[in-house]
């Protein structure tokens, strides 16, 4: 692997991105394995990275449309569990745009028991704390997670709740009902309580297995 | 001759010599000459505290190095390198197999399916009043560094690497070419980095937040 090609790629980016298809990771890793450029190069990114995520936490970036998807069906490829865990799944009546981030109600005309819940609304990046809407312990018991989806093309996906240590608490599979840029969710028994959680999105790839997409910062608060 | 074939050339020989170098390598270990193994360190040492760091953010990535190494230098004694020109794609094959070993591990122990984070650093806020002032000023100081930046280039770093638009989006929305996205968004990202360094490092906070790996920084 040339530095030029490296660069025409964007490999750096890629990588560190996790955007780079599987052969590629190999490649440039056996490449940057004795390469102090490029890992000069991966170190600086990485941390310009995080920096730059850090400063975009304030940044208003509410000025685009929106549009929310509801997480509404089983996903097969998650298997039979999502089936049973489908009771616990928000169902949404209609296909129309949601409000703008910060509205407490969900998408279109609620029916079940996310009418009067709290949404708790996640814009979080896979680094930095992002723009989240805390959650008090006391609200805990059954939420709705509005998640930023914009970027991704994906209509299927996996939503979990994990602990600090990476446990998992809580998850739930399902397709979006319709193209939007918020998935919402209804969160019912997460074992959550005051503290930092993180809710991790995963996707379906064409070869049926899952990637994970996106982190957001879960705080609850007592 | 042309460019491109210039470039093959210049490429095809590198490769040679960087055969050539893996090889006496190797066998300066099987040899057993002083400063091999250091040498071997000296080559790789870097690339794979990267390699683990980011694929783990644990404290455990110098153990894993560490035993990269001996497991390098125990086959390389045994002669089970038999390519021994190829000898950075074996390193990243042991340095692959203690990562699947370390999570398998990690895994068993907690007893239930854990996922290592190969994701950029997450800096987990309320923790203590303490951090938690650093973390704001943290914010406020590269807010402040990112709205210096040209707007069209601000604009491309909150898409690309926040809101995670994609490069079409972006190149589409901005009406950029992906080259002059590219170029740009390099360009950007480099010069966000070292105004926020210079600034931060007057502050002494730059290293404590955004450089995760203090005790690497030596190596």
């Amino acid at each position: 692997m040339t530095h030029t090609r490296i660069a025409q790629e964007d490999i750096i980016d890629r990588y560190l991105l996790r955007g780079l298809p599987a052969d590629q990771v190999a490649e440039f890793e056996e490449h940057f394995l004795e390469c102090r450029q490029c890992v000069d190069a991966l170190e600086r990114s990485e941390q310009a990275i995080a920096a730059i995520r850090w400063g975009c936490v304030s940044i208003d970036t509410e000025s685009l449309r929106y549009k929310a998807r509801q997480l509404v069906l089983p996903w097969p490829a998650f298997g039979a569990a999502a089936v049973a865990a489908m009771v616990a799944i928000y169902v949404s009546v209609g296909r129309a745009p949601g409000p703008a981030p910060g509205s407490r109600s969900p998408v279109g005309s609620a029916v079940g028991p996310g009418a009067a819940l709290r949404v708790v609304e996640l814009q979080s990046m896979r680094a930095g704390p992002g723009r989240q809407t805390k959650l008090r312990a006391t609200e805990a018991s059954a939420f709705i997670l509005r998640l930023d989806l914009r970027g991704l093309a994906r209509d299927s996906f996996r939503v979990e709740i994990v602990s600090e240590t990476g446990q998992r608490m809580w998850s739930q599979d399902g397709m979006a009902a319709s193209a939007g840029d918020w998935l919402e969710v209804l969160v019912e028994g997460a074992p959550v309580k005051p503290g930092i959680f993180w809710v991790r999105l995963w996707g379906g790839e064409a070869d049926g297995r899952a990637a994970r997409l996106r982190e957001y910062s879960l705080p609850v608060e007592p | 001759m042309d460019r491109g074939s210039a470039r093959s050339e210049q490429q095809a020989s590198a490769d040679l010599d960087s055969a050539e170098k893996y090889t006496r390598l190797v066998d300066r270990i099987l040899s057993n000459e002083e400063g091999a193994q250091q040498a071997l360190y000296d080559l790789f040492g870097r690339g794979l505290r990267f390699f683990f760091a980011h694929r783990l953010y644990t404290q455990d990535v110098d153990d894993k190095v560490h035993d990269t190494f001996l497991a390098v230098i125990t086959a390389i004694r045994n002669k089970q390198v038999r390519e021994p020109a190829r000898l950075q794609g074996y390193v990243r094959t042991i340095a692959q197999r203690q990562l699947s070993a370390y999570i398998a591990e990690s895994v068993k122990r907690r007893g239930e399916r854990v996922e290592f984070s190969t994701e950029l650093p997450v800096t987990h806020e309320g923790k203590d009043p303490e951090q938690e002032t650093i973390a704001r000023q943290q914010r406020q100081f590269a807010e402040r560094i990112l709205k210096t930046l040209p707007e069209i280039d601000q604009q491309i770093l909150v898409r690309f690497y926040f809101m995670e638009q994609t490069v079409d989006e972006i190149c589409q929305h901005l009406k950029l070419s992906q080259t002059q996205f590219r170029l740009r968004k390099n360009r950007a990202k480099d010069r966000f980095f070292e105004l926020t360094r210079k600034a931060m490092r007057r502050r002494k906070l730059f290293d404590q937040i955004f450089l995760r790996k203090p005790a690497a920084a030596g190596h």
